[in-house]
């Protein structure tokens, strides 16, 4: 172990609180999203940041923003409070291109592997999933997922290969998990044009909040990482994506906010409310350890 | 039942006082009032009163007194940012004593502690909840930070340490001792809550009240949904937990013009409807607050209303409204009520409809055609509320109507039995005429007609039918409807402005909605309709992992001491690789980072308010390295030298480890044996290490062993060396084009490298240059492309394009697959049938390509039909498929159709590479 003091800031120019922040595919762009209804893009190259956009358009505030890969245009989706799931793309300025309205806020989008097509999917606290798809046009689907609201999606990796399974196109299916305020995470694919459940995690006590999928390289698990407001979190594996099961990683001392995995090494990083970041990798198979730990109260002086 | 009857037994009234807050304190004596030009304090028990006139410009938006013995004499008092102690001395005279100015916006709302009686908690505009200790007026003790200002801020009466702010139609729960984030967040409201209190019995419960005409009640463990709901007509201004018993008090917000009656007391057994109604204001209740009588303790209850009739009433809770079972309260009730009716006047009577129209389950019993009625009080009245049909005449109805601000009644006349409505919403407007049938609401819907509006044709009949169908919905429960249509025809009028096109709109209409800056009020207030139910509370941090390795780090801190370093603890995630530690900082603004302006930036930028967002490289985590990625050679014309340059880059980047597997490698393909001649004893070994039959094994278990350590630059780039592509191989050591050939009128069907029977003549002939792992086991080959694609998008993510396209020739199934979008139009020489190349058939001096439309040689831009073969210049076939679906030869073929679905395909097939 050692003590690193971190030693530089973002300070970020937004009004309110940032909700969302990510880099593009490229690492070069910065997107971050607040309770100012604006999003805002950084340009971070050459050590340093420039506010390249400032994105106005939601009415409320915008929850999570996520970049689309660059065979899609770099295109920008966001989710707000005003029900709406916008696309941007950019042209000189920043261009809403798309914009579907739930029927209440919207916690969370995310593109599918862009192996797939430009395809988004989003979480409204209605309960539903939208679907929205572009070839040529774009084309929204929205299925009832959760009775009394979704908070997260999370698309399956694109995998061209899955060994050991007799199925060659498995790893190639869309697939999708969503988790929501039922306590459940739910496992969707498509089946004759029909998003159809066809897996489910019941293994929290409240409201799932966040969810990440990986798929390990080598013996192709699949890793399905979920936080919940019951301060745990959990990490289910699937051969198939039917039947899950599922490890509580740790409990923690708040609720759980973010989980997310690394692209490679399957290292899982978790927020939880009292400020506490780390690092999780797993030892042997089912058990996890904290490799390390980002302390928020530790103060040091400048 | 209700009973209403007047029970005040104190009213001062204070002339030419424009007072809007009120404040009694510890001993319930004396009052405070507060007004914009005058403030002042009023001896209940004396009725002296004194009075100060104000100079500041702005509004005492709140007023307190201590309510604790030891500090009895304090005031709070909050002008525009500024909160203010005043200090009673001797009954008589106010002095300032303290100050505290660290909001940076109006404050909105104070509250003392309920027991410590040093701490004061203020909220703000500018979102800060601050938690003072008044012996220190220097910064707050503690300071609360939300997205939103919390319009009202509560102690627990309890716990000492639970407080409870509302921020619009949010309260989030507080505990002083973790400040950082609320313990609790409740999404209670779908509007403003005017106001929230905890409960004097259990510590975990509280009530709020708002404008969307709801009184809640929450239980903060179980904090999904409301314990109980009470619903009322009108918002409601006020609701505080009675300090005895289980019951509440609450104010409304009156609807124009009938203002008396809106104090009302519940007992929580039964919400399901009010135990008692205190009538006596004429004008709108402002403030009212329990008195703490403690010298009396034998007292009943009492409390204070001030109101805009500029009349202050002392009310006492008489104790068989404290004490009684609720059922001997509606007995009582009843015994009054007969004074109640022989007293009533007309607006005592209306007083009483809207009483009762307080919870949607009262009855109405009829009694008679002019208009008075009385309750039916009795107890069974709960469980008869669904076999008695409420039946109420339009007299009735009308007095009650209680409509938005959207909608403006221009005429009621019960008697002729119409009423006209203007609704305006957005801009537009509507007037609607509607007439009562004499069976109305027995089953009988109204008449709409309507007479006036801005709306088209199309839009008008939506309206019809909206009214048509809620006016159904209601009468065929015998239930009355205008309230009802009216509200439900502004929610979809409103809706429509959203969802629908702009089309409907006109020009001037978006204009004014464009301009107008009450445009995202508008939509605010739209919003603040959805159901907040079920939104969860949203991250204010997080942690992810972006696609370069980067760790992606954002906070909205709450409180941050002045300078604040997160600082961060690090373990090598795999500890297998030697790789020293690097440090984990975010990779820029380093730069800014010298020790001399350190100190600047503290003091500037490090403002508590604002968010930040961090991106840590922690590439020191993961074993894959930008710079090795870009230096790595993948030269496999001669693997033991691009094994040995490796070795000495990876020297470089002091990666021993690697150094030592990259060496090893080199010799267990070495073939001429030239490299270290000192150690001439083991030259031999060295030699036969080639021939060794574990060589193989050695390299592919040292794969194994990078990729299971999630190192896939080097396990891809082993791979990549000692298992190339023969097909590669074998292009590269003949120095040969790309063997695709076509045939001029026929379209390629591509290359496929076929390797099975050609492989082992090809592996001998490529062992002589080193080594090659075995190519038959397919399965390891899967795994190995998948490391070579891993790594592929490591590379892909770092920009490193030219890396990545390099190992991207060695993947296996790629190169089968790839194959197809080979294409190399050959075009046939019409004279000797040789294939030419450029265009010109050298032996016989002729150019071969031919328009088919002009019938000359082409040479510049040339475009062919993949189809049929048939083509020419590019600017005569644009012109020709622009009329004509055909080929212009007249083969038959649709050229541009075709074309275009080959290509169509072939992308697709693209895609999913």
């Amino acid at each position: 172990m050692n003590m690193v003091p971190m030693t530089g800031l973002i300070l970020n120019e937004h009004e309110g609180e940032v909700h969302d922040a990510e880099l593009d595919y490229y690492g070069q762009r910065l997107a971050t999203c607040s309770s100012d209804k604006t999003i805002k893009v950084y340009s971070i190259n050459n050590g340093n940041k420039t506010l390249l956009a400032n994105i106005k358009g939601h009415h409320g505030p915008v929850w999570q923003i996520c970049w689309s890969h660059p065979v899609s245009g770099h295109l920008l989706a966001s989710c707000s409070y005003d029900k709406r799931v916008v696309v941007w793309k950019e042209s000189n300025d920043w261009f809403n291109i798309f914009e579907f309205t739930h029927e209440s806020s919207v916690n969370a989008v995310a593109w599918a592997p862009h192996q797939h097509g430009t395809i988004l999917a989003s979480a409204s606290s209605d309960g539903s999933i939208g679907v929205h798809v572009f070839n040529k046009e774009w084309s929204s689907k929205s299925f009832s997922a959760h009775h009394n609201g979704c908070n997260t999606v999370a698309w399956a990796p694109y995998k061209e290969l899955l060994f050991g399974s007799d199925q060659t196109d498995f790893g190639k299916k869309l697939v999708l998990a969503s988790g929501g305020c039922d306590n459940l995470v739910k496992i969707w694919t498509v089946e004759n044009d029909q998003w159809v459940q066809v897996g489910e995690i019941n293994c929290h006590t409240d409201w799932v909040r966040h969810v990440d999928w990986t798929c390990t390289i080598g013996d192709n698990r699949q890793l399905i990482a979920s936080c919940s407001e019951d301060k745990t979190v959990v990490v289910s594996h699937s051969d198939d994506y039917s039947k899950w099961s599922s490890v509580r990683m740790h409990m923690f001392e708040g609720r759980v906010w973010t989980v997310s995995w690394s692209k490679i090494g399957n290292v899982l990083a978790v927020s939880a409310e009292t400020n506490k970041v780390s690092l999780w990798k797993e030892k042997t198979i089912g058990h996890w350890v904290s490799c390390s730990e980002i302390d928020d109260t530790k103060v040091v002086e400048d | 039942m209700t009973t209403r009857w007047s029970s005040d037994y104190n009213a001062i009234e204070i002339r030419d006082f424009d007072a809007h807050r009120m404040a009694i304190d510890y001993s319930g004596c004396i009052v405070m009032l507060a007004g914009r030009k005058k403030y002042g304090l009023v001896e209940i028990y004396k009725s002296s009163n004194i009075l100060f006139p104000r100079t500041c410009k702005y509004e005492i938006k709140a007023l307190e007194w201590n309510p604790t013995y030891h500090n009895q004499q304090l005031c709070a008092l909050s002008q525009n940012t500024q909160l203010q102690l005043l200090s009673l001395k001797n009954s008589v005279s106010l002095s300032s004593s303290i100050r505290f100015c660290t909001h940076t916006r109006a404050i909105l709302d104070i509250n003392w502690h309920a027991s410590d009686p040093n701490i004061l908690a203020s909220s703000s505009m500018d979102s800060y909840v601050n938690i003072w200790d008044i012996r220190d007026n220097s910064r707050p003790a503690l300071s609360l930070s939300a997205i939103i200002p919390a319009l009202r801020v509560r102690w627990n009466h309890l716990n000492k340490h639970l407080i409870a702010t509302a921020h619009g139609g949010e309260v989030k729960i507080w505990d002083q001792r973790k400040a950082a984030n609320p313990i609790h967040y409740i999404t209670a409201h779908l509007s403003n809550i005017h106001c929230l209190d905890w409960s004097y019995t259990n510590e975990n419960q509280l009530v709020t009240c708002s404008q969307d005409c709801t009184v809640k009640f929450f239980e903060i463990n179980n904090r999904k949904k409301a314990k109980n709901i009470l619903n009322t007509v009108t918002p409601v201004w006020s609701a505080k937990y009675t300090p005895f018993g289980d019951g509440i008090l609450i104010v409304l917000v009156p609807p124009e013009k009938r203002v008396d009656n809106n104090l009302i007391l519940w007992n929580l057994g039964s919400i399901n409807s009010p135990v008692h109604t205190f009538v006596g204001h004429s004008d709108t209740i402002l403030e009212f607050q329990w008195m703490r009588n403690n010298e009396d303790k034998t007292s009943e209850y009492e409390f204070i209303t001030w109101s805009k009739d500029q009349t202050m009433r002392l009310w006492h809770i008489m104790s068989f409204l404290q004490e009684m079972p609720l059922d001997y309260i509606e007995k009582s009730s009843e015994d009054n009520l007969d004074n109640d009716q022989n007293s009533s006047t007309s607006e005592t009577s209306d007083a009483s409809i809207d009483a009762l129209n307080e919870t949607d389950n009262v009855n109405f019993d009829n009694e008679g055609q002019d208009g008075s009625f009385c309750v039916s009080a009795s107890e069974d009245s709960y469980n008869t509320e669904k076999n008695e049909e409420p039946i109420v005449n339009l007299y009735q109805e009308f007095l009650s109507l209680n409509v938005g601000s959207e909608i403006f009644i221009e005429q009621k006349d019960p008697d002729r039995r119409i009423l006209i409505a203007l609704v305006k919403v957005n801009n537009n407007s509507i007037t609607i005429h509607m007439t009562f049938p004499l069976d109305y609401p027995l089953n009988v819907e109204p008449q709409f007609q309507i007479t006036k509006t801005t709306y088209d044709a199309s839009m008008k009949n939506k309206i019809h039918k909206i009214l048509y169908d809620s006016a159904i919905k209601q009468v065929s429960k015998n239930l009355t409807c205008v309230q009802f249509c009216l509200r439900e025809l502004v929610v979809s009028l409103r809706k429509s402005r959203i969802s629908f096109s702009e089309s409907q709109f006109s020009e001037d209409d978006k204009k004014m909605y464009s301009q107008s800056p009450s445009h995202y009020e508008r939509t605010s207030t739209y919003l603040s309709n959805q159901d907040t139910y079920n939104i969860i509370q949203h991250n204010t941090m997080g942690l992810k992992f972006c696609n370069n390795g980067a760790l992606l780090w954002f906070n909205s801190p709450l409180k941050r001491k002045s300078d604040f370093f997160p600082s961060i603890s690090l373990q090598k995630i795999d500890s297998a690789n030697n790789t020293p530690l690097q440090k984990l900082q975010p990779y820029w603004f380093s730069n800014k980072n010298s020790p001399t302006d350190g100190s600047s930036r503290s003091s500037k930028i490090y403002r508590k308010d604002k968010p930040i967002v961090s991106i840590y490289d922690v590439s020191s985590l993961f074993p894959i390295n930008k710079d090795l990625a870009s230096k790595y050679e993948l030269d496999v014309s001669n693997v033991f030298s691009t094994c040995l340059k490796n070795a000495w880059i990876t020297n470089g980047f002091k990666r021993k480890d690697l150094v030592q597997t990259w060496t090893l490698a080199a010799y267990a393909c070495n073939t001429k044996c030239n490299v270290k001649k000192k150690v001439t004893s083991s030259i031999d070994q060295i030699n036969n290490w080639r021939n060794h039959p574990f060589t193989i094994h050695m390299i592919d278990s040292l794969i194994a062993h990078y990729a299971g350590h999630s190192d896939y630059q080097t396990a891809a780039l082993l791979c990549c060396v000692f298992n190339p592509n023969p097909a590669l191989k074998n292009i590269e050591q003949d120095r040969t084009p790309t063997p695709v050939y076509t045939r001029s009128n026929s379209l390629s069907e591509g290359f496929t490298f076929s390797r099975g029977q050609e492989e082992s003549t090809e592996c001998y002939e490529i062992s002589d240059q080193g080594l090659l792992l075995e190519d038959s086991d397919s399965q390891k080959n899967m795994y190995y492309d998948v490391y070579k694609k891993i790594y592929m998008d490591v590379l892909d993510n770092l920009g490193l394009l030219d890396q990545q396209t390099s190992v991207k020739q060695f993947l296996k199934q790629q190169t089968q697959k790839n194959s197809v979008f080979f294409y190399n139009f050959v075009v046939d020489c019409l004279q000797c049938y040789n294939s030419v190349k450029v265009g010109y058939c050298l032996p016989c001096q002729k150019f071969n390509l031919k328009c088919t439309l002009c019938d000359s040689t082409v040479r510049g831009a040339a475009h062919v039909c993949l189809k049929c073969g048939h083509g020419g210049h590019a600017n005569h076939l644009i012109r020709w498929f622009s009329k004509e679906p055909l080929c212009a030869v007249g083969c038959g073929c649709y050229c541009s159709f075709e074309t275009m679905s080959l290509l169509y395909i072939k992308r697709c097939d693209t895609k999913e590479d």
